[in-house]
């Protein structure tokens, strides 16, 4: 009788295999096809991912796709390397060593311009070839308008411009062409050319467009207001919307245009309406102290006294803040105080959040990140908080992969100690054996011998036997394949845990450079304040001086309101 | 007096409003102020060290993948979406033998990238040897802004090689539907 029982074992064999060959796979540098790797970077790059994009990047990819790669270093704020890289391509296009494509030409401009370089820039947008679309032509407008326009060139931007194509690029460079023109010349016909075909181009729907359009209307009143023309510029400055960080701004100069018309009034409405905007703002404080100028000019003596009294008081209460928030900054620092979402016991009326962004750190927050070291400082800072999150992810990950390792050679040991070659090959040797037998007993019929599958399970007992062979090799890899892991793992943990500390370092070296800079601000904002605060303290004594000074007698004199 | 004050305020204001766009478009609140800088050595310092961390970060995302998926058991899902498509995919779900695998709902940044070119990784994992089964699950919105729900199916047989399997999204000519097509590496 044939005996089957060799069945079990194969399968146990294979099991054995399928764990083994697990373990002792190569090790992976992106096996997969390049079309796949190249377009996973791509996703990355496109969606502004380049930290993502730079680890996914080999050394390969790097020196293949140079523009990609600097694309991303730029992204990611790796400065350093870039210029190297620039040198490298322009050799590679000067010696015809490589092609490159209308995107890499648009990126290399691109980039340029992001460097402050528009010679080069110009040059590289130049090489474009094929046809873009909708949107990067705009860009491509703006780059090449702005560049003439720094090169000092408005007229070459406004040819540049004659191409254009609407969208907010288009209304940015049009805009720029307009600040460009009004600096440049005393005939402001130009600048408002330029700024009306921005108001034109902006559709004004999103977040984007409806902060430029309050720009573009913002400077249009100013143009209008220094060209003396204040009921035009009036018009202007009423589009800006409320919510916008520079509605302050226009409201003050829209009471400034007021006054102008003599309308004191509507001056003084526009400038009550200033109030409720943070005093760090200097459109604010510039608004407190007109208020009493309008009244006083008015006539309306008592209420003038009384508004330099309650601009005195904001400016005093202002520069207690500035003081307590100088304070500590001085003892958490920046990062504590502004950067980081913090809970200080004591300093709830500093630290709260909310949905809303007119909150006391918002404010200051706001104020300081207009200062452009300080905004850069900030990016870092918070570049370097998301590299240690990244490390803390990596380090328990790896916790992980050890207690995995350490279960993978547990079982490994005990899978490869029921393994016996020996004893599986003789079991194959065995039945190899029986299977001849039986086929030259010519015992069983043709017909029997299809029924049991014979030469079929010879077929599969020969695989088996070479599967065996291969598995035998395997399994003295596997053995050396996991004691490399666990090695990698081990360094990879110690240069994680030593990353973790210089990242820690850097931070706090960091913190203290922002710090010191953003203390800087607030004196800068002090002095400014103290400043506002003596304006108003004079005001209040120059309006006593008139009617301490005043021969006529006037009935109702500190009480105009009733007039 | 004052006038003439505010009128020299009003000269800043308008400086300021006009410097900080024609740097650039995105900085246009950013200010000109430059009252201190950081120290140039600390600049530097970070930026080696973002390097660096770039590199090691290369390495334990290869590690991951070698220890996790080991090459020969591992299988891949990618997605792409041809540029002429007018299908805005809300989302994807992926079935692995009727068992979801993995699921994603878009932003228009990533269907932008998408279309530009760029492949997303919808999943990786291993996979034993043998015949699979893999369903992705389409939901988004058509050229006539009619929603859609397409199922595709892939019956596949995994060997002792990776397998690398890519959902390519694109648009019949000849009446704007979406089609969704299945390529394997």
């Amino acid at each position: 009788m044939i005996k089957f029982a060799h069945c079990s074992h194969t399968i146990n064999v294979f099991r054995v295999i399928t764990v083994v060959t697990c373990l002792i796979a190569s090790p992976l540098s992106y096996s997969m096809p390049a079309e796949l790797y190249e377009g996973m970077i791509q996703y990355e790059l496109d969606r502004g991912n380049h930290f993502k994009a730079l680890t996914l990047m080999d050394e390969v990819y790097q020196d293949t796709h140079r523009v990609d790669h600097i694309t991303a270093l730029k992204g990611f704020n790796v400065n350093s390397e870039i210029h190297e890289i620039l040198k490298k391509i322009y050799a590679q296009e000067k010696n015809k060593n490589v092609t490159f494509s209308s995107k890499d030409y648009f990126q290399i401009g691109r980039l340029e311009y992001q460097l402050g370089r528009c010679k080069p820039a110009l040059r590289a947008f130049k090489k474009l070839k094929n046809k873009l679309s909708q949107e990067e032509k705009q860009e491509w407008i703006f780059y090449r308008a702005n560049c003439f326009i720094r090169l000092g060139s408005n007229k070459n931007a406004m040819q540049v411009l004659n191409d254009t194509v609407d969208g907010i690029w288009a209304s940015h460079a049009y805009y720029n062409l307009g600040v460009s023109y009004d600096e440049s010349s005393r005939n402001k016909s130009k600048a408002l050319k330029a700024f009306k075909l921005a108001i034109l181009l902006n559709k004004g729907k999103t977040l984007q467009e409806k902060a430029l359009k309050n720009q573009i209307n913002l400077s249009v009143g100013s143009v209008y207001l220094n060209a003396e023309k204040p009921d035009l510029s009036s018009n202007f400055f009423k589009k800006v919307y409320l919510d916008a960080s520079i509605a302050p701004q226009a409201l003050y100069l829209n009471g400034l245009a007021k006054l102008e018309l003599n309308d004191f009034r509507a001056a003084t409405q526009s400038w009550f309406s200033v109030k409720k905007y943070p005093l760090v703002n200097q459109s604010v404080a510039e608004a407190l102290l007109a208020i009493p100028y309008a009244y006083e000019r008015s006539g309306y003596i008592s209420q003038a006294l009384e508004a330099y009294l309650e601009a005195s008081s904001s400016f005093e209460t202002e520069l207690k803040i500035i003081s307590k928030v100088d304070s500590l900054l001085k003892k958490y620092g920046a990062a504590k105080i502004l950067i980081e979402d913090n809970t200080i016991e004591g300093l709830e009326w500093f630290l709260a959040k909310d949905v809303v962004t007119n909150t006391m750190k918002a404010t200051y927050f706001s104020y300081f990140m207009s200062n452009l070291e300080i905004y850069n400082a900030v990016e870092l800072y918070s570049e370097l908080k998301m590299l240690s999150e990244s490390m803390q992810f990596w380090s328990s990950q790896l916790n992980v992969f050890s207690q995995s390792l350490k279960d993978k050679r547990a079982t490994f040991t005990k899978k490869s100690k029921a393994f016996n070659s020996t004893k599986s090959q003789k079991k194959i040797v065995k039945i190899t054996n029986r299977i001849k037998e039986i086929q030259s007993e010519n015992t069983l019929s043709q017909a029997q011998m299809d029924r049991l599958q014979i030469i079929k399970l010879a077929s599969s007992v020969s695989k088996l036997a070479n599967r065996l062979a291969e598995l035998k090799g395997t399994v003295t890899q596997g053995r050396g394949r996991l004691k490399s892991q666990f090695e990698m793992n081990k360094e990879l943990m110690q240069r994680t845990q030593t990353s973790q500390q210089q990242l820690k370092v850097v931070t706090k070296k960091l913190d203290v450079q922002i710090t010191r800079l953003v203390r800087d601000q607030l004196k800068i904002l002090n002095i400014q304040m103290s400043a506002n605060f003596e304006r108003s303290e004079q005001g209040l004594v120059h309006v006593f001086q008139d009617i301490a000074e005043s021969n006529k007698k006037q009935k109702n004199r500190l009480d105009g309101r009733y007039k | 007096m004052h006038l003439r004050r505010f009128l020299s305020f009003l000269t800043i204001l308008t400086l300021i409003a006009f410097g900080a766009s024609i740097i650039n478009a995105a900085e246009t609140s950013k200010d000109k102020k430059k009252p201190k800088s950081i120290d140039s050595a600390l600049i530097k310092e970070a930026e080696q060290l973002k390097k660096q961390l770039i590199q090691l970060n290369s390495e334990l995302y290869k590690f991951e993948e070698d220890l996790l998926h080991p090459a020969n058991t591992q299988l891949g899902v990618f997605l792409s979406i041809s540029k002429d498509s007018s299908f805005v995919l809300d989302s994807i779900e992926i079935r692995l033998d009727d068992k979801l695998v993995t699921s994603y709902i878009y932003k228009e940044n990533e269907i932008s990238s998408l279309k530009n070119g760029g492949i997303q990784r919808l999943y990786l994992g291993s996979l034993a040897d043998g015949r699979h089964k893999l369903t992705a699950r389409f939901n988004g919105q058509g050229a006539n802004n009619q929603y859609f729900r397409r199922k595709k199916a892939l019956p596949f047989t995994k060997e002792q090689s990776a397998k690398f399997i890519q959902l390519v999204v694109t648009e019949s000519k000849t009446n704007n539907e979406p089609l969704f097509k299945v390529k394997a590496w």
